[in-house]
């Protein structure tokens, strides 16, 4: 590889040692600049409250109060559910000892309630953001969209 | 009984030495090139973790630490132990900060579709209150910035 016998009748040596030197240097570089850790996201919202837009055309009976699901946390690590609207006008509040029981229970609430598509995340003032994370990556297989209350 | 030392020519053969650094060289570039160069954290801030997750939209970055909070590597709001300053936003400390909020709508003009991106990722801290992030979302959605990319560090 590094002898090289060209058409002239010359022999030379391809001197690798600076190469090797580069690739050290190189190497170590990319060594200590990498970042080892994957890292990766979870899509959510932001849920703000504001004015509703008003109707384009008169409806002509009553619409169907949109179906929500809250889910208060508590720094304790208890959980309040909140279920309200849909056709039956509903009105649930559900406390919640755990984050087990949390899964399941929405879970049930999801099976009872197919229309249910979003879930409202919010929490006491001094909750870490972690715990938050902890529900959303939970919530994720079981409702399509999160949003955390930012208002 | 004493054996007579040899005399060998001892050569290194860097040319298989050569052939594995190209291959490292190759495998580094590589990883370095596929972790997405926009997802990557100040150094202050303890990410929290997560098994789901998905890959990351190329967007503005907004960063939350324990001094403050920074966009796209700017610092742009000093906090105190990740709480604002009551200046900043008044107590109860959960309302909307106003020189975040400028920064934001003045950043929202520099993205190539203005009208139509509405996301950003939110490097933030692990031990970030839920009363500073409510006032960032808060400033965040005023801003139009409505999608959420909540970064994470993946749990194998």
């Amino acid at each position: 590889m590094s002898s090289v016998d060209s058409g002239s009748g010359q022999d030379f040596d391809l001197n690798i040692a600076p190469i090797i030197d580069c690739f050290t240097v190189l190497i170590t570089y990319l060594l200590v600049s990498a970042s080892f850790l994957s890292l990766s996201v979870l899509e959510a919202g932001v849920a703000a409250s504001g004015e509703m837009a008003p109707p384009v055309a008169e409806p002509a009976k009553p619409p169907e109060p949109p179906l929500t699901l809250e889910i208060f946390m508590k720094q304790s690590g208890e959980y309040n559910i909140k279920v309200t609207g849909g056709r039956q006008n509903l009105n649930w509040s559900i406390p919640i000892k755990n984050r087990v029981a949390l899964s399941a229970q929405i879970r049930g609430i999801v099976r009872r309630l197919p229309k249910l598509k979003e879930a409202n995340l919010s929490a006491e003032p001094t909750l870490h953001y972690n715990e938050m994370i902890k529900i959303i990556e939970d919530l994720k297989p079981i409702i399509p969209k999160v949003f955390i209350a930012g208002v | 009984m004493k054996r007579p030392p040899v005399q060998q020519d001892m050569a290194l053969q860097i040319t298989s030495m050569a052939d594995i650094f190209m291959i490292l060289l190759v495998f580094l570039l590589k990883s370095y090139s596929s972790s997405v160069s926009t997802l990557s954290a100040s150094g202050s801030i303890s990410l929290p973790s997560s098994q789901a997750g998905g890959l990351a939209k190329e967007t503005l970055k907004l960063e939350i630490f324990s001094e403050g909070i920074s966009i796209d590597q700017k610092p742009i709001v000093p906090l105190r132990h990740f709480a604002f300053d009551p200046k900043e936003v008044p107590p109860p400390g959960t309302g909307r900060s106003e020189s975040l909020y400028r920064v934001l709508v003045e950043q929202r003009k520099h993205l190539p579709e203005p009208n139509l991106d509405s996301n950003l990722l939110l490097f933030a801290d692990q031990n970030v209150p839920y009363s500073t992030l409510q006032s960032v979302l808060a400033s965040a959605a005023s801003a139009g910035f409505v999608d959420l990319q909540l970064v994470v560090v993946k749990e194998e």
